[in-house]
């Protein structure tokens, strides 16, 4: 790496460390949306608790979050939805939603995998103690849920990591697009996406050693 | 007095009967054995007295109330069930086993929980253990937290299923010590077993099962012992006792 590359790193980094900031921020409220969104749609389908109808009905919820692809679900979200409801959602607000919502689809799988492994003994011993059904969820079976899916979560929020990039296309400031607008500028493609590429993956390493630490939490618990 | 009236089950597409039409007693202060072969019903029994099946017929009453119109922590004031692997949360340490039900059902503070939780740890010689998780106990030792989760409750009455098919033989005479200090404390125990020695050891009273019907004995250990499990028909070892006149009790059949 010569001196120019290092000197374009240093006069770009602080644009870039906004695109990041930015990317760090609709990464972390999708986060939220979706492993809440998950819970609940894992929740209601879960074999233990499923209901014909209201089961079915987030079944197929579910099903299009994960067979639409990410992208077209973001132009419906950010082009479509203002149009038909007259709502006017910002680029960061129906970039969030949008990334929440589709990924709550593949949470809620991991959430109901990791329901239906707990063993039914489980169930019956806290209902047998005497546990509310919220409690019997909330003490008994989310835990041990946890440590089964955990490894499913975290491969969502890695898949999150790199979906945000998509956002750019509709012109969220985030990482992708700062690195699009400084190349755009400066005509050095292969220094400034290296740098962004290893923006990436330092969010990445962070998400992960965080379900490492995570994991070794829950270790304890012999599958 | 936990009870039956009527209690029938039946299980899977061809609703195979599982229970019929079985009318038992168990009363507080005394041992009840339910014995039989494997699949005769006995677990499907006690799972009904802890209403864990779902739909069967005829009712569970406990002190004459239906079992299933008690709130749950009436239910677990009433009655504790302790399933043959015993099914402690594995995520929480033999203490948080016991201290959580205290905290959450009982919603007593956790510090009052936490000591309560020791002593019954203490009470079942569990005390040092305390800190472990269950996956770290022996099979004895993983049954002993388990009585204390259930008796930290307090419940009136208890039911073991299968309570010795892991344990080694020391462990099932620290067992027997155990449910005969419990019975002398008031409680009403329920064991469903096949193993006539340990039922023997125990028993003030016992229901024979097979094929989903029941004979009721008193005083019947000669019983248990002369019709065995080789015995084809229930009805056979009320006649076996009623012929020998050995035990000195009343044969009720209840079929």
């Amino acid at each position: 790496m010569d001196s120019t590359s290092l000197t374009l790193i240093k006069s770009s980094m602080p644009l870039l460390l906004q695109g990041a900031l930015m990317t760090v921020k609709i990464l972390l409220s999708a986060s939220f949306l979706s492993l809440g969104l998950g819970l609940l749609f894992g929740i209601a389908t879960c074999n233990k608790l499923r209901t014909t109808l209201l089961s079915s009905v987030l079944e197929g919820t579910t099903f299009i979050l994960r067979a639409v692809p990410f992208y077209v679900q973001l132009l419906i979200w950010y082009f479509v939805l203002p149009d038909l409801f007259g709502i006017d959602l910002d680029a960061f607000t129906a970039s969030f939603v949008s990334l929440g919502v589709c990924s709550s689809g593949y949470m809620a799988q991991a959430v109901r995998g990791g329901i239906n492994a707990v063993e039914n003994e489980q169930w019956e011993a806290a209902k047998t103690l005497g546990y509310s059904p919220y409690a019997q969820m909330r003490y008994v079976i989310l835990p041990q849920m946890l440590k089964t899916c955990l490894p499913s979560i975290t491969n969502k929020l890695d898949a999150m990591v790199k979906s945000t990039s998509i956002l750019s296309s509709i012109g969220l400031l985030e990482l992708t697009r700062m690195g699009m607008n400084i190349v755009s500028r400066e005509m050095q493609p292969l220094t400034i996406y290296c740098t962004v590429a290893l923006f990436y993956l330092l969010i990445s390493a962070v998400v992960n050693t965080f379900s490492k630490y995570l994991e070794q939490r829950l270790s304890y618990v012999k599958n | 007095m936990l009870r039956t009236e009527n209690l029938c089950l039946k299980k899977g597409k061809e609703k195979k009967p599982i229970l019929q039409n079985l009318s038992l007693e168990f009363p507080l202060n005394c041992t009840t054995a339910i014995l039989g072969r494997s699949g005769a019903g006995k677990s499907s029994l006690l799972r009904c007295l802890a209403q864990l099946e779902e739909g069967y017929e005829g009712k569970v009453l406990f002190d004459d109330k239906p079992l299933d119109s008690l709130t749950s922590m009436e239910r677990a004031n009433s009655v504790s069930y302790i399933s043959q692997s015993y099914a402690l949360f594995p995520h929480l340490s033999a203490l948080r086993n016991c201290q959580q039900p205290l905290t959450v059902v009982r919603k007593m503070e956790k510090e009052v929980a936490r000591e309560f939780a020791l002593h019954t740890l203490d009470l079942l010689e569990m005390k040092s253990y305390a800190n472990a998780y269950p996956h770290q106990l022996s099979g004895g030792q993983r049954q002993r937290v388990a009585i204390a989760r259930a008796l930290a409750l307090n419940p009136r009455l208890v039911l073991f299923d299968e309570p010795t098919s892991a344990l080694d033989p020391e462990s099932i005479k620290g067992l027997i010590e155990l449910i005969s200090s419990l019975r002398k404390s008031g409680k009403g125990i329920v064991i469903a077993t096949h193993d006539l020695d340990f039922a023997e050891a125990l028993l003030d009273q016992v229901y024979y099962l097979q094929d989903g019907l029941a004979t009721a004995c008193k005083n019947c250990s000669e019983v248990i012992r002369k019709a065995g499990f080789g015995c084809s028909n229930a009805r056979q070892i009320a006649c076996s006792f009623c012929s020998s006149g050995a035990g000195g009790g009343s044969v009720v059949s209840l079929l």
